[in-house]
C-alpha cells in the first residue's frame, strides 16, 4: 500500500485548486434524416446496411445468402429454434468460439453522426463473440437511432460487465495508411435496420 | 549523447522517404481536417473536453480513490506504482501467480514508456505486440515511431521482407491487404493460445469504476475476452469524472487522431467475466511531479490522440524515432523533458514553434507555448547548444549596442562581397539547411538618411 499513499499524497500537494466541471454538456445535434444520416455514417465506416420491415426478413437473408454448414450464433429471442445453435446453454471456455461465422445479435441503441451501436454483454451473450466471428450481423431497431453520442449516454444504463460501441468491421491503415478491412476482428460488418 | 538533430539528420538522408514520410502524415492531417469541420461546434467541444481535463487535474486524488472504490466493488483489483520499475513488477508478478509463460498485448504507450517487454522477456514471459502496426516494429526489434501509427516509417516492401524473414511468408509480397491477412492469421493463433492480455486504458471513469478501450482492429478486445487474466495500465491521469463525460472524449479523440468519426470498438470494461480476474496498475511515473509544475501541469490533460505528430512539420520530417523515445512528437517534446531535462534537453528545440500542434489539440494543450519555455528553462540553466549559445550572445550583444551592431553590419557587407564562404559553409550551423538571405545593397540607415535625415 506504499506506493497508493505516496502517489495520493503527492497529488494532494501538487494539485492546483478552483476548475469546476463545466455544466453545459450541450451541442449542436442532427435534428432531421437521422435515419439517413446514420445510414451515411455506416457505410463509411465500411458497414453494409439493408433495412429491413421484420426480424423474418433476416432469416431469409442468411438462408439465402450463407452456407447452410457454416457455424452461426444466434442471440435473438425470435430465432431459437429457427436455425442453428441455441445459445442457452453456458459456455465455459470461449475458445470454443474460434470457428463461428457469422453471430446475430441485437444493439440497443444507434448514433446517427457516427453508426456506432451500443452492444450489451447481455446482447453479446459471450463477450468475445462479436469480435471473434469472421462476420458479424447487428440488428437495430430504426427508432431507437440518436442523433449524438451524448444522447446515447444519456439512456444507457451502466451495465454490469462489459458493454460497447461497434461501428463498423475491424480494420486498419497500419500499413502506408492503406485501409484494410478485416483485421483481428469481425471481416464485415452488416447492420439490419428494423423500420 | 544522443539528439534529434543528429538522428534527424541520419533519417533526412533519404529524401525520397523524407517527402514520402511527410505527405503520408499531412493526408492524415486532412482527414482530421474534414472531420472536425463536420462538428459545427468543434471548439466549444474542445473547450468542454479542456475544462473537464482541468477539473481532473485539480481533483485527480479524489477521483482516483473513486475510481479505485467503484472497481472493488465490481470485482477488479487494482494496483498503484510510482515507477516503471514497479508496475514491470506489478504485471511480472501477476503473470507468475498464474504461470503465465505467454501473453498478448494490445497497444499501450505506457508500457513502451515503462520497457515492460524487455523486462518480462527477461523474466521468462513471451510477449505479442497485436496491433498490427506494433507487431511490425516488434518483429522489426524496433520500438513505435508514432503512438497511434506506430509503424508509419515503414514501407509495405519492408513489412513484406520483415514477414518473409519472421513469418516465413514468400518473398517479395508488398500488399497492404495480403499482408493484414497474413498477420491475422498468425496473431489469431497468438490470441487463442495466450492465457494473459495486457491493455492500455484510454478513460477511466471515476463514477462507475469502469475503463474505456478504443481499438480499430478488435486486438485489446480478442485479447482481452479470451485470456483468463486482463490486466489494464494506465497512466493516472487518464481518469474522467463521468460516464456523460465519454461523450465528449469519444467524439474528439479519433476525429483527432486518425480522422475518423468514432474508432470501431470502444468497449467499456466494468466487471471481469466469470472465471476471469481482471486487473489494473495505475501509475505514476513523474506524473505527479508534473502535476506540481505549474506551467507544464498543463501537458498532463493530453488523451494520446496523435494529432500533434500529424501536423508538426518538424516531426514529419524528421521521423519519430529522431525524438528517442516512446512518445515522440510535439507532446513528447514536452512530456520527456519535464521528467528528465538532462537526457531531452534536445527536444522543445525540435519545433519551428508555429503553433499548428497547439491547434489541432483536442483538449487546448498550449504546446507551443510549453516548448517555448521549456527552451527559456533551457537555456537559461546553461544546457543550451553550446555552438547556438555562443553565437546568441554575441549577436545579442551586437544587436543591443548601436555603435557594435553598425562595426557588424558593415563587417558583414564587407565580408559577403569578398569572403561569402565564409558565411556560406558547413561551419555556419544556420547555412546548413537554409540559402544565407542577400544583403541589401543599403542599409535601412543609410536610406533614410539620404532620403529623409537629409531633407529636413
Ligand atoms: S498533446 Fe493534444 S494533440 Fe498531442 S497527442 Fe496529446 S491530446 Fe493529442
Amino acid at each position: 500500500m506504499g506506493s497508493r499513499e505516496d502517489i495520493l499524497s503527492k497529488i494532494a500537494k501538487a494539485k492546483p485548486v478552483g476548475n469546476e466541471l463545466p455544466e453545459d454538456l450541450s451541442f449542436i445535434s442532427i435534428t432531421e434524416n437521422l435515419l439517413e444520416t446514420f445510414v451515411l455514417a455506416a457505410q463509411n465506416n465500411g458497414s453494409q446496411v439493408t433495412l429491413v420491415e421484420d426480424t423474418a426478413e433476416i432469416l431469409a437473408y442468411i438462408s439465402e445468402n450463407v452456407a447452410p454448414e457454416k457455424r452461426i450464433i444466434f442471440n435473438i429471442k425470435e430465432f431459437r429454434g429457427e436455425n442453428a445453435e441455441v445459445t442457452d446453454q453456458e459456455m465455459n471456455d470461449p475458445h470454443t468460439l474460434e470457428d463461428v461465422e457469422i453471430a446475430v445479435i441485437e444493439g440497443s441503441i444507434g448514433v446517427a453522426e457516427n453508426a456506432a451501436v451500443w452492444i450489451t454483454e447481455n446482447q453479446m451473450k459471450y463477450r468475445a463473440l462479436p469480435f471473434i466471428t469472421q462476420h458479424l450481423f447487428v440488428i437495430l431497431e430504426a427508432n431507437k437511432i440518436v442523433p449524438l453520442l451524448h444522447d446515447a449516454y444519456k439512456i444507457i444504463p451502466v451495465e454490469d460487465g462489459f458493454s460497447c460501441f461497434i461501428s463498423g468491421p475491424s480494420k486498419t491503415a497500419d500499413i502506408e495508411q492503406s485501409l484494410v478491412i478485416g483485421a483481428h476482428g469481425a471481416r464485415s460488418h452488416h447492420l439490419f435496420l428494423v423500420k | 549523447m544522443k539528439s534529434h538533430a543528429s538522428l534527424a539528420e541520419q533519417f533526412n538522408r533519404d529524401e525520397n522517404r523524407v517527402d514520402w514520410h511527410n505527405e503520408t502524415l499531412w493526408f492524415v492531417r486532412e482527414k482530421r481536417d474534414r472531420q472536425s469541420h463536420q462538428v459545427s461546434d468543434w471548439e466549444k467541444l474542445r473547450e468542454v473536453a479542456s475544462k473537464i481535463k482541468l477539473n481532473v487535474l485539480s481533483n485527480l486524488d479524489i477521483y482516483l480513490m473513486e475510481f479505485e472504490k467503484n472497481a472493488l466493488t465490481n470485482g477488479i483489483k487494482v494496483h498503484w506504482a510510482k515507477d516503471a520499475e514497479e508496475h514491470n513488477k506489478i504485471v511480472l508478478s501477476i503473470l507468475q501467480d498464474h504461470q503465465v509463460k505467454f501473453m498478448v498485448k494490445s497497444k499501450s504507450m505506457l508500457t513502451e514508456e515503462c520497457h515492460l517487454n524487455d523486462y518480462l522477456e527477461k523474466n521468462g514471459v513471451e510477449v505479442t505486440d497485436t496491433d498490427l502496426g506494433e507487431r511490425i516494429v516488434q518483429l522489426a526489434k524496433e520500438t513505435p515511431s508514432h503512438i497511434v501509427l506506430p509503424c508509419i516509417h515503414k514501407k509495405k516492401e519492408e513489412i513484406g521482407e520483415i514477414f518473409h524473414q519472421y513469418l516465413n511468408t514468400p518473398k517479395g509480397l508488398s500488399d497492404p491487404q495480403m499482408l493484414t491477412e497474413i498477420a491475422r492469421q498468425d496473431l489469431r493463433k497468438k490470441f487463442l493460445q495466450s492465457q494473459a492480455a495486457l491493455t492500455g486504458i484510454n478513460f477511466a471513469v471515476a463514477e462507475t469504476g469502469e475503463f474505456v478501450v478504443c481499438t480499430n482492429e478488435g486486438n485489446a478486445d480478442m485479447g482481452a475476452h479470451l485470456a483468463k487474466v486482463h490486466i489494464a495500465c494506465m497512466g493516472l491521469e487518464k481518469i474522467i469524472p463521468k460516464r456523460e463525460h465519454l461523450g465528449v472524449f469519444l467524439r474528439l479523440l479519433a476525429r483527432s487522431g486518425t480522422g475518423q468519426p468514432i474508432t470501431t470498438y470502444s468497449s467499456h470494461f466494468r466487471k471481469p467475466r466469470a472465471g476471469q480476474e481482471m486487473h489494473i496498475v495505475i501509475v505514476d511515473n513523474g506524473r505527479s511531479e508534473q502535476l506540481s509544475k505549474e506551467k507544464f501541469r498543463n501537458s498532463l490533460k493530453c488523451i494520446r490522440c496523435g494529432a500533434c505528430f500529424n501536423t508538426c512539420p518538424v516531426y514529419r520530417r524528421s521521423g519519430g524515432h529522431s525524438y528517442h523515445t516512446a512518445v515522440a512528437g510535439p507532446i513528447g517534446s514536452i512530456l520527456n523533458p519535464i521528467r528528465n531535462i538532462a537526457a531531452y534537453k534536445d527536444l522543445p528545440f525540435a519545433s519551428t514553434l508555429c503553433g499548428s500542434c497547439t491547434h489541432v489539440c483536442p483538449v487546448q494543450i498550449d504546446l507551443h507555448q510549453q516548448l517555448y519555455e521549456l527552451r527559456q528553462e533551457i537555456i537559461a540553466s546553461g544546457m543550451g547548444e553550446p555552438v547556438k549559445s555562443f553565437s546568441m550572445k554575441i549577436l545579442a550583444r551586437s544587436l543591443s549596442h548601436v555603435k557594435k551592431y553598425e562595426k557588424l553590419r558593415r563587417t558583414m557587407k564587407f565580408g559577403y562581397r569578398y569572403a561569402p564562404f565564409l558565411l556560406k559553409n558547413n561551419a555556419n550551423p544556420w547555412y546548413k539547411h537554409r540559402e544565407m538571405p542577400e544583403m541589401p545593397k543599403e542599409s535601412f540607415k543609410e536610406w533614410y538618411q539620404k532620403n529623409i535625415g537629409d531633407g529636413k
